[in-house]
C-alpha cells in the first residue's frame, strides 16, 4: 500500500479519536455540571427535609429541656448514611447534645459550624435549622451532611462517559475501516490505472467509476481526459504517418530527380568525353596531313603556302574552341569543394605566372587587401586567371598598363573588382560580354574565343555570386565579381 | 644503337597510324614499328597468340598505347601488361586525345611510364614522340 | 454560753442536723420537683388548643389556671407567669377550695391532697374546655387530661386522648409523641 493511502486511514482515525475525545469531554462536562447540580440540590433538599423533620421531633423534648430525649431522636440518623452527625444547640449556640458517626468531624461546643457549600471536595456540609414552635425558638439543630454522594455521582459520570466513549471509538474504528476502504479502493484503482498507462503508454485503458462521490467524478473525468489524450495520440500518429508518407514521397522524388540529374550528368560526361576525343581526332588529322602536304610541296609556292597556313590556323582554332567548350561544360558539372580561400595570395600567384609573358611590358599592379572568400579554389583560380589574363591582354596596346585589384565589402557580400586602363568596351554591349563565344572585339585586335568571361560568370554563379562589368571605350574596364559572405 | 628492336604501336585510327609512322620515318625508325589495330590484337602480339603465334620471340622495347580502342581499351591492355612479370617492365606510353583526369590518374596508378595527350599540332606530336622514343630507346635497357 | 459539749449532745446535734438536712433535701427535692412540674404545666399549655368557642379565644380575658387542693408549687407558678403569656393572654393563678370555682379556669391542677376527690372534680370539668393536670396516681385512668409522675427521678407525664376529645380541646401530636405512654 502506498504511503498516502495509509495516512488517509490514519487521518480518519485521528479525526475519529479527536471527535471521541471531544464528545467525551463535552458529554462528561455537561453530565458533571448537571449531575453535580442535581445531586447538590437533592442533597440540599434532603438535608432540609431531615433537618426539619428532626427539628419537629425535637420540639417537644426541647420544650421540656429533655436532652436525653433529644439525643434519642437525633440518634435515629444512624440509619441515614448521608448524615454524618447531628448537633443540637441552645439559642445561644451552646451545644446541648450531639450524635456523630465520624470521629474525625470536629463539632464545636460553642458556636455553630456553618459550612454550607465549601467546595466540591470537602467531606460534608452543614445544614442548620432552628427548632421553633409557635414562634418560639427553642434551639438550633445542625446536620452534618456527607458530600460523598457528589463524589460518587462524579465517578459514576466519568465511568459512564468513558464506557460510552469506548463503545463509540470501537464502532468508529469499524466504520472507518469500512468507509476508508470504500474511499481508498477507487483511489487505488485509479492509481493502478495511471501506473499502467504511464508504463505501457497504452491510452486505451480506462478506470472504473462506480462511486457516486467526488472520487467517482474524478475517475470519470480522468477517463475523459485519457480519452482525449488517446484521441490526440491517434491524431498524432496519423499526422506522423502522413509526414512520413510525405517524406517518403519527397525522398522518392528527390531520388528520382537525383537519378535524373546523375543520368544527365553522366550523359553530359560521356558527351564531353566524346567531344574531347572524337572531335579532336579529325582535327588532328587535318593538321597532320596539312603539315605533310606542306612538306611534300615541290617548290615554294606562296599561294599554296598561304592556303596551307589558313587550314592550319583554322584547325588550331577548332581545337581551341573545343577545349574551351569542354572546360566550360566541366565547370558546370564539377562538384564544388568549398573552403575559405585566401584569394589575395591566389591573385598574386596568378600574376606571378604571367610575369614571364609580360616581362617586356610595363604593367603597374595595384593590389589591395582582400578578405578571404568561401569557394572552390580550383574554379575560383580559373575565374581569376581569366579576368587577370583579360586585363593583361586588353592593356597590351597601352604603353603603361595599370591594373588595380581591390574589393568593396558590404554586410552581405564581398565584391572584388579588377580595373584596367586598357582598351575598354562600349557599355551598351556590356551584357554581351559574358555570353558564350561572345566578343566585343575582333580576333584581329585581340585573340580569344570569347569563352573566358562566360566561364567566369558560370563559376561565380555556381558560388551564388554575380558578375558585372563597366567600361568605356579606350578608357579601360572594370570587372566586378560579387561573392556572398559565408553565413556562420 | 640497336637496329633489331621493335616498337609496338597500338592504334585504331588509320590517319593517326599514318601520321605517327610519318613522324617515326623522319627519324628513320619506320622499319622498327609493329602495329596492332586494337587492344585484343595487341595482347595476341604480346602473348604470341592468334596471328602472332609464330612471331619471333622478342619483346618490344617500347609500347605506344592509344586508350580509346574497340574491343579492349588501352587501359585494359595496360592492366594486363603490368600484371605480367615479363611484360611489365616494358615502358608504356599512353597516347590519347583525352585529358580527362580519371584516365590520367588511372594509368599512372597502373604504372604507365608516360601519358601523352595527342596535340593537334603535328610538329609538337613529332617532337613528343621523338623525345619519348629516343629517351626510352637510348637510355633504357629492355629485358628480352 | 459555755462550750462544754456533751458527747451525747453532739451526736444528737448531728443526728438532728442529718434529719434536718435530709428533710430539707427532701423538701428541696420536693420543691425542685414542683418547680419542674410548674414549668411543665406552662409548657403543656403551649401544646394545647382550646376550642374557639371557649373564653380562651378572647385575648382580653386572662388565662386562668386553678390549683385545686393544697398548693405544692409555692410561688413558682406566679414566678413563671409573671412575664409569660398563654395564648397571648395574661395568666392568673387562682387557688381553689370551692369546686365551684373550677369552671372559671381554663386549666386546673389537681393537687395530691384531693386524691380521693378526683372524680368529683372531673365532674365539674365535664363538657367544659378545662384541662386537667394532676400528679395523682392513676388519675389519668380516672379521666385527667395530663398526668405527671416521677420516673427515675425525672418528671414524666402521660396524656389521656379521650379526655381531650371530651373537652373538645386539641393537643399537639408532638406533646403526645413526647409523652410517656404508661403511668
Amino acid at each position: 500500500m502506498t504511503k498516502h493511502i495509509v495516512s488517509i486511514k490514519t487521518k480518519l482515525r485521528r479525526l475519529m479519536l479527536l471527535l471521541v475525545a471531544i464528545e467525551l469531554v463535552i458529554s462528561l462536562s455537561l453530565h458533571l455540571i448537571t449531575d453535580i447540580g442535581k445531586v447538590q440540590n437533592r442533597l440540599q433538599s434532603q438535608s432540609i427535609l431531615y433537618a426539619e423533620l428532626l427539628s419537629e421531633y425535637c420540639i417537644a423534648p426541647m420544650t421540656f429541656n429533655d436532652s436525653a430525649a433529644v439525643y434519642d431522636i437525633i440518634k435515629k440518623v444512624e440509619v441515614i448514611p448521608k448524615l454524618l452527625a447531628v448537633a443540637v444547640y441552645t439559642n445561644t449556640e451552646e451545644l446541648i447534645t450531639l450524635y456523630s458517626k465520624d470521629s474525625l468531624i470536629v463539632i464545636p461546643r460553642k458556636g455553630i459550624e456553618n459550612t454550607n457549600n465549601s467546595g466540591i471536595f470537602s467531606k460534608y456540609f452543614t445544614k442548620t435549622q432552628t427548632i421553633v414552635y409557635n414562634n418560639i425558638q427553642l434551639g438550633i439543630i445542625c446536620l452534618y451532611v456527607s458530600k460523598q454522594e457528589i463524589k460518587e455521582s462524579i465517578i459514576n459520570d466519568i465511568r459512564w462517559s468513558f464506557f460510552v466513549s469506548i463503545i463509540i471509538a470501537i464502532v468508529g474504528i469499524i466504520l472507518i475501516e469500512i468507509f476508508q476502504r470504500k474511499i481508498s479502493n477507487p483511489i487505488i484503482d485509479l492509481l493502478e490505472t495511471i501506473k499502467t498507462i504511464s508504463s505501457t503508454k497504452n491510452f486505451n485503458i480506462r478506470t472504473q467509476s462506480n462511486t457516486n462521490d467526488e472520487i467517482g467524478v474524478l475517475a470519470e473525468k480522468f477517463n475523459e481526459f485519457i480519452e482525449q489524450i488517446q484521441k490526440k495520440q491517434a491524431a498524432e500518429i496519423i499526422a506522423k504517418q502522413e509526414i512520413e508518407n510525405l517524406n517518403k514521397e519527397l525522398e522518392e522524388r528527390v531520388k528520382q530527380r537525383t537519378l535524373q540529374l546523375e543520368q544527365s550528368n553522366k550523359d553530359l560526361e560521356s558527351f564531353a568525353y566524346s567531344v574531347s576525343h572524337d572531335l579532336r581526332a579529325p582535327i588532328r588529322h587535318i593538321d597532320g596531313f596539312t603539315k605533310m602536304l606542306e612538306s611534300k610541296l615541290p617548290e615554294k609556292n606562296e599561294q599554296i603556302q598561304h592556303y596551307i597556313d589558313k587550314i592550319h590556323e583554322s584547325s588550331k582554332n577548332m581545337q581551341n574552341l573545343i577545349s574551351d567548350l569542354l572546360s566550360y561544360s566541366r565547370i558546370g558539372r564539377q562538384e564544388l569543394q568549398m573552403d575559405m580561400i585566401h584569394i589575395q595570395s591566389v591573385i598574386e600567384e596568378i600574376i606571378e605566372t604571367y610575369q614571364q609573358d609580360t616581362q617586356d611590358r610595363s604593367i603597374e599592379w595595384i593590389i589591395h587587401n582582400i578578405p578571404k572568400i568561401y569557394g572552390d579554389i580550383r574554379l575560383i583560380r580559373l575565374a581569376f586567371e581569366n579576368l587577370i589574363s583579360n586585363a593583361i591582354k586588353y592593356t597590351s596596346k597601352k604603353e603603361h598598363a595599370i591594373i588595380e585589384i581591390g574589393c568593396n565589402i558590404t554586410p552581405e557580400t564581398i565584391e572584388i573588382f579588377i580595373q584596367d586602363n586598357g582598351v575598354g568596351f562600349d557599355q551598351t554591349f556590356a551584357d554581351k560580354l559574358f555570353g558564350v563565344f561572345q566578343r566585343l572585339h575582333s580576333d584581329k585586335d585581340f585573340q580569344g574565343t570569347g569563352i573566358g568571361l562566360a566561364n567566369v560568370k558560370r563559376i561565380i554563379q555556381r558560388h551564388g555570386g554575380s558578375v558585372r562589368a563597366e567600361g568605356k571605350e579606350n578608357e579601360g574596364a572594370t570587372f566586378y565579381v560579387t561573392f556572398p559572405k559565408k553565413k556562420k | 644503337m640497336k637496329q633489331t628492336f621493335r616498337i609496338l604501336l597500338v592504334e585504331d585510327n588509320e590517319n593517326d597510324i599514318e601520321l605517327t609512322l610519318e613522324a617515326f620515318t623522319q627519324h628513320g625508325l619506320s622499319e622498327n614499328i609493329d602495329i596492332c589495330r586494337d587492344g585484343a590484337e595487341a595482347l595476341d602480339y604480346l602473348f604470341y597468340k592468334g596471328n602472332f603465334a609464330n612471331r619471333t620471340i622478342e619483346n618490344p622495347i617500347l609500347i605506344l598505347l592509344d586508350n580509346k580502342m574497340p574491343k579492349v581499351t588501352g587501359i585494359e591492355v595496360l592492366k594486363i601488361i603490368k600484371q605480367d612479370n615479363v611484360l611489365k617492365n616494358i615502358p608504356v606510353i599512353m597516347l590519347t586525345s583525352s585529358d580527362i583526369d580519371k584516365d590520367i590518374i588511372e594509368s599512372y596508378n597502373l604504372g604507365v611510364n608516360a601519358y601523352v595527350v595527342k596535340p593537334v599540332d603535328f610538329e609538337e606530336f613529332i617532337e613528343a614522340v621523338k623525345t619519348l622514343g629516343l629517351f626510352w630507346i637510348t637510355l633504357n635497357k629492355v629485358p628480352r | 454560753m459555755a462550750f462544754r459539749i456533751n458527747m451525747n449532745s453532739t451526736y444528737k446535734y448531728i443526728l438532728v442536723l442529718f434529719v434536718a438536712i435530709s428533710l430539707w433535701q427532701q423538701t428541696t427535692a420536693q420543691t425542685q420537683e414542683y418547680v419542674i412540674k410548674a414549668v411543665f404545666i406552662e409548657r403543656f399549655a403551649r401544646f394545647i388548643e382550646w376550642p374557639i368557642t371557649s373564653k380562651v379565644s378572647d385575648t382580653e380575658k386572662p388565662f386562668i389556671i386553678g390549683v385545686v387542693g393544697i398548693n405544692p408549687f409555692g410561688s413558682e407558678l406566679e414566678k413563671l407567669y409573671k412575664n409569660q403569656t398563654i395564648k397571648n393572654k395574661s395568666v392568673i393563678i387562682i387557688y381553689i377550695l370551692d369546686y365551684k370555682q373550677i369552671e372559671r379556669c381554663d386549666m386546673i391542677y389537681i393537687s395530691k391532697s384531693e386524691q380521693t376527690k378526683v372524680p368529683l372534680i372531673l365532674e365539674y370539668c365535664q363538657n367544659k374546655p378545662i384541662i386537667t393536670i394532676s400528679d395523682i396516681e392513676k388519675s389519668l385512668e380516672m379521666g385527667v387530661h395530663i398526668a405527671m409522675g416521677m420516673q427515675q427521678n425525672k418528671v414524666v407525664f402521660a396524656i389521656n386522648d379521650k379526655a381531650f376529645e371530651k373537652s373538645q380541646c386539641k393537643v399537639d401530636y408532638r406533646l403526645k409523641q413526647y409523652a410517656t405512654q404508661l403511668q
